[in-house]
Order: C-alpha cells, then structure tokens, then sequence
C-alpha cells in the first residue's frame, strides 16, 4: 500500500499526468455527453496520439477519458432525454422527469456524486482483488490461459443478442488475426502473395473502423443538420439536500457492488449494469411505483453502477488479458501497443506501471466529481455542437489517426473497410463486439493452445487433467450449452401465437 | 425468411469456405498437433457449420411460423453514399494533394453536404472551419504527436 501511494500517487500528480487527467476526465465527460457518441469512440481515436508519449501519461489520459466518458452520458439523459452513451439510457428514466419537474440541478448533483462514489469504490477493489488473482494466475501455464480465454469468450458470445451470429461474429475476428505470418512458426496465413499482408492486420485501424467510422455513418444515417437545438432548462442547486444523500447510502452501495461485479463478467458493460442496478433499487424500494416519476434513488442506481463497472472491468482485463467490456478491450490494445502485455507478469515485473493506473482510476473519479458539479451546464451546450461540424471532425480525426498509427495508408483503408462493414453489420443486427474480441484474444487462444500442446508433446487431454483448466472449460461448455438451449426455445420451436 | 439473417449466413458460409481452402494450402515443414493451419481450419469450417446452421434456422422459423423478419431500411441513402464515397476519395487522394489541401476540402465539403440551410454567412463559417480545423490537426499532429502527414506528390513529398 505505501508503494502505491509511493510510486502511484507520485507519478500521476506530476504536472504532465494531473493535466492529462483533468483533460482526459473533460474530455470524456464531453465525448459521452454527445448522443451518439462514447467512450470507445473516444479512446479509439486518441490511440495512435499516444504511440508518441511514454506508458503512463498514455495510459492516464485514456483512463480519465474512461471514467468521464461513462458519466458524460449522464447529463444530456437528464437535461434533453437523450443519453449520451447507452449505459445513461436507465438514467433518464428518472433523471429527466426530475429535469421537468425543476429539478435538474438535484438529478445532475445526485448523477455526479453516485458516478465518483461508484467509480472509486471499484477502483478500491480494482486495487485490492487485482494483485491478488494476478499472483494466482502466476502459477498458471498455457493450459490454464488457453481455458480462461475459452471461458471469457464462452460469456462474450453468450451475451450476445443472438448465439449464432455472437459466435460467427467472434469466429470473423479469430480468421482476420489468423493474416499474416504465424507467431511460433513464422509461416504465411492468409497472405494471397501480398508483402503488405504478411504484417497482418493492425488491430488499431480494426477498431477505430469498428467503432468510430461506424458511429459516425449512424450518424450520418440520422440525416443533414437542421439546425435545430434541444432546450437546456434552468439548473438550479447542483449539491443534493444532505438528508437525500444520507438516504441514498444503501442504493450506493448495492449500486456499486452490482456495477462492479458485472464489470468483471467479460463482455457485460454500463449499459447492463445500469439496468440491472435499476431494477434492484426499484426492487428494495418501499415505493416501486414511483420509479419513472423523477426518483433520486433511480437516478442514484443508474450512476453508480453504471460508473461501478469501470473499476471492475479492468480487472480481467490487466490480471488476464480478457476484457470486461468494449472501453477495456480498446484499452488492453492501448497497453499492448505501449509494449505492456496484461497478465501476472505485469504485477511482477512492471508494477511502475500498474500503480500509476490504480492511482489515475482514483483520481479520474475526483475529477468526474469536480467537473461534474462545477461544469455540468457548460458541458451540455459543448455537447450540442453541430453535426455538420462534428461528424467531418470525427472522421478526419479517425482516418488521420489510423494512417498515423503506421504511416501506411493501407492501415487508412483497412479503417474505412471496416468501418463500412460494421455499418453493414449493424444494419443486419449483428454484434461487433464478438469481431473486436476474436481479433484481440484469437492470438491468445492459439498461441497458449499450441505452446501448451508442444509442452504435453501433443496429449489433448492435458486441458482436462489440469484441475483450473478442466473446471473453465467445463463452464465454458455450459454457458455455450444453455445458451444453445435458449437459442433452441427462442428460435427453433413454434412460438406460441398471441391470442 | 428473416433476410438479415440469410445474408450473414450466406457470408459466412462464403467466407469460412473461401478461408478454409486458403488455409489447406498453408505450406509447413511439418503437420503436427500445434501447427499453424491447425486453428485456422478449425475456426473456418466453424464459420461454414455456423452459417449453415443459421440458414437452417431461419428455414425452420419461415415453416414454423415463428419468423418476425424486420426489414432492413437505410435512412438517407444517397446521403449515405456520398459521404462513404467522400471517405474512400480522402483515402485516394491524400498521398497525391497532400494532408492540407485535402483536408481542408473534405472538411469544408462535408460541413456544406451535412446542412440545411445554404447561406453565404452559413458557407463562411463552413470555409473557416475546414480551415481553422486542418491548421490545428496539423499543428497538433506535426509538433506535438511527432507524426509525419503527407505532403503531396504534387508538392514534391
């Protein structure tokens, strides 16, 4: 602990870092603030700005704008009806109502604090649990990892909305990191003869297609802009009554524990905890029915979880390299890009890095606090910035950071073919989250596979003799099986016609 | 039939089949347990099998009466179109005129082609922007993030 304070604290409050904070937590806060835009747009397009700076002011920045980008979302939920991001869409469920009825100011206060409350308090676990299952994970060998990778993409695909294309969707991203030379053997996949091909595919461009180029053909989908701007009603006092706070206390901490532990289930985010916080606070309540109606403990669940999730999904993701969610999957290729592979050995041996990030978590929240209660006004109207000038600005900024990520301009079109492919893709209802998964942990998957079947001289069945390894594959089958079996009842058998 | 659903399963049965013959030819010295064409035919041929299966299901849930197909729709399409085609022509001619110059015309064309409203005060501001957007991408990305951007064949880069 005194290392933490030591080496963590110490380097984030160097000027450099604090400033990349505080900019990152605004300009998350303003990016999630945009309907339509995120957090993952966000990090995605500032990558390649970070190839230049050394690890931790990279990291610092992208984590504040994790943190702000999640709440962000939160302030035009409340003020216009319309959530920033899709982990604020059970927020306006209550916060709006409170924006009409006059209270606009109490919904952002209350917003504000349960975000920084829930934020923090999974950065505390973040900080405790994370050592702990990395030094387990020490004792771990290929076996082991190929079985947690199995296990993390038997959830991911789970949850999707439809079993078979969750699964097609991650089999895709596995086939596209097959391109290029082989790891182990440096033997050609998938090259077609082409030089340019035998580097593979850039997971950067992958991403920033995926994820921003796609946002912005949605929102281009939505049509020109007419001009027309939504009202910002009066906020009045932004600090909720004391007494409102003291009664929301249970709501923050079952809010943050619900935030927090399905953070850590890879592949579930804000927007899952969000609701499911919901429905548990309406559950408590000795008042269910006044949910929907401008509640403070519905706004209160939402915020908390929903920022809750933050913390929680950096756990697998640096202690096993499996991502909690779309942020932490864009921000373990971030890690991996600045040459740090997530996993025990980045607790053992590079923990000048790992306590900078327990560190930033902390005081990103701070900061989502701080901006959140002081800016929260002029934040909206930032966020109501035209579309004519906002979506050619994504775009250049996507195109110019994609080519700038390797100067070639083949990683330039990779991002414009994958960016209209996932609007085709979103346009048949099919997830991309699976692809960018496959294409991050596919690598993982094989290359543990194969080391551990040269180790076991070819036996198989050393996945089953290895007790973690056999019970993670075991579970991985049963997720996939019930999952089969919903599949089975929802698409497969006559449905019962209403009558 | 739900058609969404038949066109990702016809893709992936083209794609898993396509990629799983490319990787019978991956050429190694020698096949084994842990080789590498090993995953790429698995996790091919589990795109043919999986697109099938959708396909299937969707034959079943036509003759089951279960299937709710929503239509695809594209809102503003020629919209849609002319901005992709924007992009892919920033792509092509980025190396020829260079970083400035062609973004500068994508950003101030794009801000016309996205309004409503066509005044001469509107067009100014669209003209500023592209201008005071370049200069800025360009300052930041030259002088703070060290990265290099095109000069332009045209230019001599």
């Amino acid at each position: 602990m005194a290392d933490f304070f030591r080496i963590g604290f110490a380097e984030v409050l160097s000027f450099q870092n604090l400033f990349l904070v505080i900019f990152g937590v605004f300009l998350g806060t303003v990016v999630g603030a945009i309907p339509g835009l995120t957090a993952t747009l966000a990090i995605s397009l500032l990558i390649p700005l970070t190839f230049g700076m050394d690890a931790v002011p990279a990291l610092v920045l992208l984590l504040g704008i994790y943190c702000g980008g999640i709440y962000g979302g939160s302030i035009t939920a409340i003020l216009i009806n319309a959530p920033g991001t899709p982990g604020a869409a059970a927020t306006l469920l209550d916060g709006h109502p409170m924006a009409k009825q006059g209270r606009a100011g109490e919904a952002l206060g209350i917003a504000t604090l349960s975000s920084a409350l829930g934020g923090m308090l999974s950065a505390f676990v973040l900080i405790f649990l994370a050592q702990k299952i990395a030094f387990v994970a020490l004792e771990f060998s290929g076996q082991e990892y190929f079985a947690i990778s199995v296990f993390g993409l038997s959830i991911i695909v789970s949850l999707s909305k439809d079993l078979v294309k969750g699964m097609i969707a991650g089999l895709f991203g596995f086939t596209v990191g097959f391109i290029g030379l082989d790891g182990i053997t440096s033997v050609q996949r998938f090259t077609f003869g082409s030089v340019r091909m035998m580097s593979g595919v850039n997971m950067i461009p992958v991403i920033i297609g995926l994820f921003a180029v796609t946002e912005i053909l949605r929102l281009v989908e939505e049509g020109k802009d007419d001009g027309k701007r939504a009202e910002i009603g009066r906020i009045n006092r932004i600090l909720p009554p004391t007494k409102v706070l003291f009664r929301l206390i249970p709501t923050f901490i079952r809010s943050s524990i619900i935030g927090t532990l399905v953070g850590i289930l890879p592949g579930a985010g804000a927007n899952i905890a969000s609701f499911v916080s919901y429905n548990e606070a309406k559950r408590a309540s000795k008042h269910p029915e006044l949910f929907g109606t401008g509640v403070e403990e519905g706004v209160a669940a939402c915020e908390t979880a929903n920022n809750a999730v933050t913390g929680g999904a950096m756990i697998p993701m640096l202690t096993l390299g499996i991502p909690g969610d779309a942020v932490t999957a864009v921000l373990l290729s971030a890690l991996m890009v600045q040459g740090y592979a997530p996993g025990p050995l980045l607790f053992s041996e590079h923990m000048d890095v790992v306590y900078p990030i327990y560190a930033a978590m902390v005081l990103a929240n701070i900061f989502v606090l701080i901006i959140g209660l002081a800016a929260a006004r002029p934040v909206a109207k930032i966020a109501m910035v035209s579309k004519k000038f906002l979506i050619p600005g994504i775009a250049i900024f996507a195109m110019i950071g994609s080519f700038a990520s390797s100067g070639y301009l083949w990683d330039l079109w990779v991002t414009l073919v994958f960016g209209i492919l996932g609007f085709v893709l979103y346009k048949l209802d099919f997830d991309v989250m699976p692809i960018v998964l496959g294409l991050l942990l596919g690598e993982m998957v094989e290359r543990y596979f194969r080391q551990a079947m040269i180790l076991a001289k070819g036996d198989w069945t050393t996945f089953f003799t290895r007790p973690i390894s056999c019970i993670l594959l075991v579970f991985a089958l049963l997720s996939i099986l019930w999952n089969v079996y919903k599949d089975i009842k929802k698409n497969w058998l006559p449905q019962k016609q209403a009558k | 039939m739900d058609k969404k659903n038949v066109s990702i399963g016809i893709g992936s049965v083209v794609f898993g089949a396509f990629f799983f013959i490319s990787a019978l030819g991956i050429k190694e010295a020698k096949a084994s347990s842990a080789s590498a064409s090993l995953f790429p035919k698995i996790i091919t041929a589990m795109m043919v099998i999986m697109g099938l299966l959708l396909l299937l299901r969707e034959y079943v849930r036509m003759h089951n009466g279960s299937s709710n197909p929503k239509p695809i729709q594209i809102k503003n399409g020629k919209l849609m179109l002319v901005f992709c085609a924007s992009m892919l022509l920033y792509a092509l001619l980025l190396e020829i005129l260079g970083f400035l110059i062609c973004t500068f015309l994508y950003l101030t064309a794009m801000a016309i082609l996205l309004d409503k409203e066509k005044s001469r005060r509107s067009m100014l501001y669209k003209v500023l922007f592209g201008g005071l957007l370049t200069a800025a991408i360009y300052l930041m990305f030259n002088n703070f993030f060290n990265a290099s951007l095109p000069i332009g064949m045209i230019f001599g880069g």
